[in-house]
Order: C-alpha cells, then structure tokens, then sequence
C-alpha cells in the first residue's frame, strides 16, 4: 500500500467511512508497519483533539449590536446610492493625468447578450469587499465610459461597463441572479501591457482568485462589483466577463476597446 | 429548530417582519462567530465579522434559495467575509510596515489550556482555505457535501485537502508537542 493510499485510509477509518474490506486492509497495513502504527495513532489523536475543541463564547452585546446594524426596513434588491460611494475606488484607483490621449470608442463585442440599453451607475454600496491590491492611482475622474452591455435572461441580469483612464480600466457589474453565479472576468489578450486585474471590490461578499489575464469569482451573489487593472496608455483590447449560474444559466458578455495615442 | 423553521423566518423577513431576523441572530451568532474566531485567530476580527456576515446575510436574503440550506448559505458568507476580512487586515498591517511573521494582533489571552492554545496556533498557520475546512468539519460539523457547497469544491477535493490538512496539523501538533 503506497503512503497516499494509507492516508486517504486512514482518514475513511478516522471518519467511520471505510468499508469492511478496507478497514481489514487497513488492520492488516498497520500489522506490517510500526512507523504506520505511530501515524495513525497521531493522526487519530490529532483529530480526536480537534473534535473536542470548546466552543468560545461570543461577547457580551454583540447580539445588540448586530441588531443594531440591520436596518429597520426589509431587505429588498434595492438599487445603491450614487453620492460619494465610489470614492475609496476612486482615491485608490483613479489614473494621473499625462499626455493628451484620445481613446476611439469601438463598439463592444456581444456575444450571447439581449441588448444594450440605458446603464444607471454602477456602484458598489460597501467597499468592506476587496480583493487584490491597487494602489498609487488618483483622479478617477478621467475614466471615460467607452463600452457597456445589458443582460437579463434566465434569471441572469447584470449591466456591465467598461472605463478607461490613460494607465487603468475598470469594469463595473451591477449583478443579480436568481442563483448563486460564478463568473469569470478575463482580459483578451493578456499581453504584457495588460497586467490584467489586480483589484475587485463588492457590496456582497465574494471569493476571488486571479490568474494570468482573469479573475474568478465563485458563486458570486448579487450586489455590485468593480475590478480594476492597469493598463498602458496605447492598449487596447477586449474584456470579456463570462456568467455561469448553478441553475445552468450561462452567458457571456465582451466589451472591447481601442486606444490611440495623439 | 429545523430547516423549515430558518425559511420560514426568512419569509417573515422579507415579508416586512424585520424583528424576525433577531431569531436568526440568536440562532446562529454563536456559531458564526465561533468560525470566524477560528479562521481569524482574533476575538476583535471575529465579533467584526459575525456583525458583518448577519448584515450581509440580512442585505441578500432576497436573493437566498430555499433549495439550499439556510445555515449552509449564511455560512458561505461567513467563511468567505472571514478570509477576506483576514487577508484585508494582512494586507494593512503589510503596508503599515508591521510584523505579520507572526500573528501580532493574536488573542492570546483567550486560551488557558496549552493545548487548545497549540491547536488553534497549528489551525492558524495552515493556508486559510485548508483552514476553513478544518474548521467547517471538526468545529462546525459539517458533512463533506455541505463543505463542498459551502467552499464550492468536489467532494473529492474537500476530502483529500482535509486530509493533507490534517497530516499538516498532526506534523505541527507533534513538533510542538516535543519542541514545547
């Protein structure tokens, strides 16, 4: 029996889920094995000890003060605020203005989309969400809105917007689903100029984890999200954000743009 | 209390009976900010993050489906707003140039047994996703399919991560044990 083999063994046993021929096989490893005998007496032990772990005690109050948090109207799928909300994004985020650059907007890419229509701003109501880091960048305000997208189908619906500034983009998601979504945002192509997303924040609580050129978001919620990367001045490209709900529901969405220096 | 009784609070809530959510609250606070303790390893972060996941809980519950279990659901939030609220606060320390070799803003009054003491020294030093499995199946006593959907792994990974995890812990646990 291979050592990984005895592992995974001698966890089935620790977690009564061997089968009878198993467990004989099992008894019959440990026989032959003293060092065996040892593993498996610590791993038992180990386990037992984390088993027994007490429980610890929440202070005092904190019941009140969660109650105190939650609002007092009930929860609705409410569209956020507009004021001031972006302003940590924007601190954090916002790119330095340089030489007069002129980006041409090109129309964006849909693939598998219902349409475009009127897109109210997307903004995250809680940036306690963040993923990634970002940092050195000012004057969000010279991000310019060059490409955005509309989906609603199967319970899928989200508004996404692309931003640009001279040395970032910025995609914004306004999402809902009726069921949890993963949801992957990737940068086409990922050349060097691209360093791809380096930062994601959200008003629901998301797990994120980067690749080259991608973000992914696992079984993301609805709420409202932003993910930021750096770009050259003279990049361009697409961006494509691609959904996958639990329900089946899959759809994805391209925005592209080009960049001219002038 | 069962199942059923946790959707139909959610249903009172949504319906406009916001004292509902107390009941939640009293449900369950005790065992989100146990989690949250023992990712975390701090009693300030975890009692900011159980007001956190419930606010979140509370925020999204429109959007919660029933075919999941409440419990699993809410705990999804807490496991995830937990690793993010950890790596958050890394990421300050990180940049205010503080030492985070090792876990400076650790509790260490909590603890007066060593060897709960040496367990969650050895919990805290594993990567944060094998420690949420550890907490998810020894402390919280989760099955491996609810594991599954709570970190969004196979079950199959779920299994072999936790054992490799354990082995990390047993190699940990004893090393302290002689070293200590």
């Amino acid at each position: 029996m291979r050592d990984s083999d005895f592992l995974e063994l001698a966890n089935r046993v620790i977690d009564d889920a061997a089968s009878d021929e198993e467990r004989t096989a099992f008894e019959t490893a440990l026989k032959e094995s003293i060092h065996r005998r040892l593993e498996f007496e610590q791993l038992s032990t180990v386990v037992g000890i984390l088993d027994a772990v007490r429980p610890v005690e929440p202070p005092e109050g904190l019941r009140n003060r969660i109650l105190a948090a939650i609002p007092a109207t009930k929860p609705a799928k409410t569209r956020p605020s507009l004021s001031g909300l972006w302003q940590g994004m924007i601190d954090a985020v916002g790119a330095r203005p340089k030489l007069g650059v002129a980006y041409a907007v090109v129309a964006g890419l849909v693939v598998g989309i219902i349409g475009f229509g009127a897109i109210w701003g997307t903004v995250p109501n809680d940036t306690a969400n963040v993923f990634g880091t970002m940092s050195s960048y000012r004057g969000a305000d010279e991000f310019r809105t060059i490409d955005r997208a509309r989906l609603d189908q199967d319970g899928l619906r989200a508004d996404v917007v692309l931003k640009v500034s001279e040395e970032a983009f910025r995609v914004e998601l306004d999402f809902s689903s009726e069921d949890a979504t993963d949801v992957e945002v990737a940068v086409i192509p990922p050349e060097k100029r691209w360093s791809g997303i380096v930062r994601a924040e959200g008003s629901a609580a998301f797990d994120a984890s980067i690749g080259e050129g991608t973000l992914k978001l696992r079984q993301l919620q609805s709420g409202n999200y932003a993910f930021i990367g750096q770009r050259r001045a003279d990049a361009g490209g697409e961006v494509r954000v691609s959904f996958e709900a639990n329900n089946g529901a899959s759809r994805v969405v391209s925005l592209a743009f080009s960049a001219i220096e002038q | 209390m069962s199942e059923q009784s946790d959707q139909a609070i959610v249903q009172r809530v949504l319906a406009g009976d916001t004292a509902a959510f107390a009941h939640l609250v009293d449900r369950y606070q005790r065992i989100v900010y146990n989690a949250a303790y023992r990712i975390t390893s701090n009693r300030q972060d975890a009692e900011d993050v159980t007001q956190t996941v419930f606010l979140k809980v509370y925020q999204n519950l429109r959007v919660y489906n029933p075919k999941y279990r409440f419990y699993s659901w809410m705990y999804r939030i807490a496991v995830n707003e937990a690793l993010n609220y950890r790596a958050s606060r890394l990421r300050k320390e990180t940049a205010a140039i503080e030492d985070v070799g090792e876990p400076a803003t650790r509790d260490r009054q909590y603890e007066s047994v060593e060897l709960e003491e040496q367990v969650q020294n050895a919990i805290y030093e594993l990567e944060p996703s094998d420690r949420a499995l550890v907490v998810l199946k020894h402390f919280q006593g989760f099955s491996y399919d609810e594991i599954g959907y709570i970190l969004d792994l196979p079950v199959r990974k779920v299994k072999s991560r936790l054992y490799t995890a354990r082995q990390r812990l047993k190699d940990k646990l004893t090393q302290a044990r002689v070293s200590g």
